[in-house]
């Protein structure tokens, strides 16, 4: 009985552990998201794509002997330039047109950028070799793979920095300035357009690390970003369109959810519970957990 | 409506043709797939189209249908029973999960559909009977009793049975009461709940009816494919791939949902064969690349886009030249990264420029026996800077990209309004245009109709509608509004009776101000006007009675409606009067009058005794008790603020040379006196004062008032001030009142300071509300507002009129 109490305790322990590595993974992937949203209210479905791309970067730097913690800061920058240009290109149009253009503009994006990545790498799970942090660290009862712990601190890192660039700097006071009123930003002498490709920009380098970071233990493929995207979409509603601490909220929570609701429920109605959960948050507050209305 | 109903007979005709001519195998599975992907964007575009509740998740209205089959063909039932029990299944499921997500706004709805399917989904996987992730097979069977067949012909005439039923709904949809409430929910859905319109009921009944025909198509899919699976009826997928076939045609159309149908079935199949099959990953290259396309040249899909034109087919190809050039100017415009605080983006400008000379082609002088079009300037405020669509000498234009960029005349006064430059009449409008398009092309258009004024008799009136910041004015102002927005949206049998109600409420307000009659019309006939005409050249003729109510809406949100009511009655009144005596504008000189215009052409005789004994029916007692208390607060604030700064003691600068800065949205006329702004920070020869709890602003000569301070003190109730070297405090003229003196003499003269707008005030004196598409404080009396050198009393209509709260897009 006590062994029993034991055990579930310590099973308690782990899922807990790992709900939080989990939900800090999804957040990795969601802050950049929330970020361009908050700015210039656009949902970029691509964003998964983006971070698809960031996978193959990283992937491709392993090939010629660079590693994906050695060529995080590389595959950053190369995201932050794709994301500065395609929003210069192509998302500042969209913004001209109704509000459903963004929506479907970037599912254009999306489609458009996996059927690129399908006809010039093919559909195959491509992993780096001699992966660094395979091991595990054993805390008690507690264990905890180390690619895992990178990612999650990882996370918390760039969700820390994020949130300070937003709120100390002179550049994220603007793109705050540009969130609140496009117009009056204009005449303050904030060159909102600038402010929002450097937004676009950023939120697309967040993906950038997300990506050298997966590689530690994901493999990719085309369709590799669409996974993790559509549980970022999740979160930053779930933890209000627009606010960085609601996405890490949001993704802790979606995180202990899944993993909880994986082990009690069966693995395949993983995410019952934070559809559930997303579900009876929004109908309560519409706007989300930390979301403006 | 013939014309549609002609297209479709043609298209049935096709098919039928089609399907009992052609033995090709393949044609015929691609016209079966592209009737089935029709019916079901159709299904989709009612909900996210129709109603503006984009969904990802509608494939489980189409797996009811499915499931519905195979359930009725493995427990030996008959698979026509599928279509009642998949139609029930679905427009059950729809209510269900339509009634608490549908009051979600935007993305949290459609993520809202992403969670509801993948519950679905699990539910179907996990719920015994149900086939599980396996799915079911269905036997094989002949004939119609079975719903089978050994040929593809008899499917294709099923499925087109089933495409012109929801092509003949729609076009029912499209002219009933629920079509006109689902796209004034969707333009603006507290414009439509204002007119009494409920959310919820109307998106249910909508979600409902669509759900059936997505049901019976996937009855049909079921019975042709004989296997019914999750992944291939409900995934995120088959979601996605509904939504974009409503969006590449163009959502919100009747066609829209056939043509993006035709596009994705000539790509996902046809380039796949062509190409050596899918999962090459060209067939997504190609389709993605298309949607990124339309998505950015074209947001309203490719029926909008021809739509557009063919609704003025007068001005269509006239619309294509301009369209094709402003694509090409489009694609061709450099996208540089530009340094900040070059302000004026001559790309947008370009565009702003060749949107407006498409309208200009469409009208052609269509409405005024004039063109529209003519000298127009974009100029940034804070620094001259101009972009105009011809060379001017006068502002030193220079030619870049398309367009001419100089510097404005110092003697220029900036505003949205028509202004002479250098001998020529121009439009002017100030930047940033407005970020909504329709609302940047209405300005636009409202603009150069006040350039046109003049030469087509309708010069600007002066109008002193001061009684509409009474509480008796606003009151049976609003009443008008309601009922005209009631009116504007009515099947046209009942349109009369509601323009009698409103012009019997205007009747009411002429008789307790006998100079309303006038001075309302003086500036219907101006600002009324041309707000009409931005709306009536921006709009297609079936959002033109949305647009209408909108414009009524946004109206009401404004803190005075002295100056912007006409902004707001325009439309409404061009809209009813363009359905009953089209030509109405030719008749029109100095001395017409609006609204004995609209009861003529009506045949209706308003009176003020109608307008008592139907205020009932628009009034339940709420907009008279909030009417009432609005005075009451003005008068108790109206009193405080006399005490404080009129009574004294007080402290007064004269603004000799300053700079201040102020919010134009919280701004209290008072009376005789000038207006209290509050916040306000002005610095200048007297140094800087820095008043959050506010300040009076006084006319004639300008001075800036606040409560005294204490003895010796250089702060008081509300302020500080910073006192510039050798300044001090003095005793003013009036006992008690002081005043600064400095040493040095202070400036005299100065026309050279810049009052910086706040923020807020930029916004809505920039002319950008969003819905309304133009300031009041545009017109044909310039308004040097926000750019009024501090030397300069304002006119007492600009501090008499506080500019509107922008009604920005909300954020959820």
């Amino acid at each position: 009985m006590a062994d029993a109490g034991v055990e579930a305790l310590s099973t308690f322990g782990q899922l807990l552990v790992s709900g939080l590595l989990t939900g800090l993974v999804f957040a990795l992937v969601a802050v950049g998201l929330t970020l361009i949203y908050g700015v210039m209210d656009v949902v970029n479905f691509a964003h998964g794509e983006f971070l698809m791309l960031a996978m193959y970067a990283t992937f491709g730097l392993a090939l010629v002997g660079i590693g994906p913690l050695v060529g995080l800061p590389l595959v950053v920058i190369a995201l932050l330039l794709f994301g500065i240009v395609v929003y210069r290109v192509f998302i500042r149009r969209l913004l001209a047109g109704p509000p459903e253009a963004t929506v479907f503009g970037t599912f254009g994006l999306l489609v458009l950028l996996q059927g690129i990545a399908q006809a010039s790498f093919s559909s195959d799970f491509l992993s780096i070799q001699n992966r660094p942090l395979q091991g595990v660290i054993r805390l008690g009862s507690v264990t905890v793979e180390q690619a895992t712990l990178a990612e999650g601190l990882g996370a918390l890192v760039l969700t820390a920095a994020l949130f300070a660039f937003v709120e100390y700097t002179e550049t994220g006071r603007a793109m705050r300035a540009v969130a609140e009123d496009r117009i009056a930003a204009t005449l303050m002498g904030i060159n909102v357009q600038g402010v929002n490709a450097t937004a676009f920009g950023i939120g697309s380098a967040c993906v950038g690390a997300a990506g050298a970071l997966l590689m530690l233990s994901y493999p990719v493929y085309p369709t590799a970003g669409a996974q993790f995207a559509l549980t970022a979409f999740v979160v930053v509603a779930l933890g209000g369109f627009g606010s960085i601490q609601g996405a890490l909220v949001g993704a802790l929570l979606v995180g202990l959810l899944e993993v909880f609701g994986g082990f009690y429920l069966a693995p395949e109605l993983k995410m019952v519970p934070v559809y559930v959960a997303y579900l009876a948050i929004v109908l309560l507050r519409p706007q989300g957990l930390l979301g403006r209305r | 409506m013939r014309a549609h109903l002609l297209a479709l007979g043609a298209i049935v005709a096709a098919c039928i043709a089609a399907a009992a001519g052609v033995h090709d195998a393949v044609l015929l599975d691609l016209l079966f797939t592209l009737l089935l992907y029709a019916v079901l964007g159709q299904s989709w575009n009612w909900i996210s189209g129709y109603a503006g509740n984009v969904s990802f998740g509608h494939a489980i209205f189409f797996a009811c249908g499915a499931y519905a089959a195979a359930l009725c063909v493995t427990h030996g039932l008959s698979p026509w029973l599928a279509f009642p029990a998949g139609a029930l299944a679905a427009a059950a499921l729809a209510a269900i999960t339509g009634f608490p997500t549908l009051a979600l706004r935007g993305h949290y709805f459609s993520i809202a559909t992403i969670a509801v399917a993948a519950l679905v989904d699990a539910f179907v996987r996990n719920v015994p009977g149900l086939g599980g992730a396996n799915g079911f097979e269905l036997p094989i069977a002949s004939g119609w009793a079975a719903l089978q067949f050994p040929a593809k012909g008899p499917y294709v005439l099923l499925a087109l049975v089933l495409f012109a039923a929801a092509q003949l709904a729609t076009i029912l949809l499209e002219r009933s009461r629920l079509g006109y409430y689902l796209r004034a929910l969707r333009a603006n859905h507290a414009a439509a709940a204002s007119v009494g319109i409920g959310e919820r009921r109307w998106k249910l009944i909508a979600f409902a009816w669509c759900a059936t025909f997505a049901a019976a198509a996937g009855v049909l899919y079921a019975q042709y494919t004989l296997f019914v699976d999750p992944p291939s009826t409900l995934s995120l997928g088959v979601s996605i791939d509904i939504a974009l076939i409503g969006v590449v045609g163009g959502i919100g159309t009747l066609w829209g949902p056939a043509v993006g149908a035709l596009v994705y079935v000539a790509l996902a199949k046809g380039v796949a064969l062509e190409l050596g099959g899918a999962g090459k990953g060209y067939d997504l290259v190609i389709y993605g690349a298309i949607i990124c396309a339309i998505a950015a040249l074209r947001p309203h899909g490719i029926v909008g886009t021809v739509v557009d034109a063919l609704r003025r087919r007068r001005g269509a190809l006239g619309a294509a030249a301009a369209a094709t050039a402003a694509c090409l100017l489009f694609v061709s415009a450099p996208a540089p990264l530009r340094a900040a605080g070059d302000a004026i983006d001559v790309a947008v400008a370009a565009r702003a420029f060749a949107d407006r000379s498409a309208e200009c082609a469409v009208d052609g002088g269509r409405l005024w026996g004039v063109s529209l079009c003519g000298p127009m300037v974009f100029v940034d405020p804070r620094t001259r800077e101009a972009v105009a669509n011809q060379a001017s000498p006068a502002m030193q234009t220079a030619p870049r990209d398309g367009v001419f960029v100089g510097t404005l005349p110092p003697d220029v006064g900036i505003a949205n309004t028509a202004v002479t430059i250098g001998g020529d009449r121009w439009s002017m409008v100030m930047w940033p245009l407005p970020d909504d398009p329709i609302a940047r092309r209405i300005l636009v258009m409202h603009e150069s109709w006040h350039r046109i004024q003049d030469r087509i008799g309708l010069p600007p009136q002066a109008a002193d509608n001061a009684h509409l910041d009474t509480a008796d004015g606003r009151y049976w102002l609003q009443m008008e509004w309601r009922a005209l927005a009631r009116a504007v949206i009515a099947p046209a049998d009942r349109r009369a009776a509601l323009v009698a109600d409103a012009l019997s409420f205007r009747a009411e307000r002429v008789e307790k101000f006998p100079d309303a009659a006038r001075n309302e019309n003086a500036l219907m006939l101006n600002e009324g006007l041309a707000e009409d005409t931005g709306v009536e050249l921006t709009t297609v003729a079936s959002d033109r009675a949305i647009r209408a109510v909108e414009e009524l809406a946004s109206g009401r949100r404004r803190t005075s409606f002295v100056r912007s009511f006409a902004y707001a009655s325009g439309p409404a009144y061009g809209a009813l009067l363009d359905s009953a005596t089209p030509g109405w504008r030719r008749r029109l000189n100095a001395h017409s009058d609006l609204a004995a215009m609209l009861a003529a052409a009506y045949h209706v005789r308003p009176s003020a005794a109608r307008a008592l004994a139907r205020a009932p029916a628009y009034d339940d007692g709420g907009l008279r008790i909030a009417e009432n208390q609005r005075a009451a607060e003005l008068a108790t604030r109206l009193a405080s603020i006399r005490a404080r700064y009129v009574e004294g003691p007080v402290l007064r600068i004269p603004l000799r040379d300053a700079n201040f800065q102020f919010d134009p949205n919280d701004v209290t006329p008072v009376p005789g006196q000038g207006s209290l702004y509050a916040p306000v920070t002005a610095s200048g020869w007297f140094g800087s004062l820095d008043a959050p709890a506010g300040a009076l602003m006084t006319n004639a000569p300008m001075t800036i008032v606040v409560p005294a301070p204490a003895p010796g003190a250089s702060s008081g109730d509300g302020w500080t001030l910073s006192l510039a070297a050798g300044c001090r405090i003095v005793p003013g003229e009036r006992a008690h009142d002081v005043t600064v003196a400095c040493g040095s003499p202070a400036p005299a003269t100065a026309a050279t300071s810049r009052p910086t707008p706040a923020p807020r005030g930029a916004r809505s004196a920039s002319g950008a509300t969003p819905a309304a598409g133009a300031s009041p404080a545009s017109g044909a009396t310039p308004l040097p507002f926000p750019t009024v050198p501090a030397s300069v009393a304002l006119p007492p209509s600009v501090l008499a009129s506080p500019t509107p709260a922008p009604s920005s897009s909300p954020k959820p």
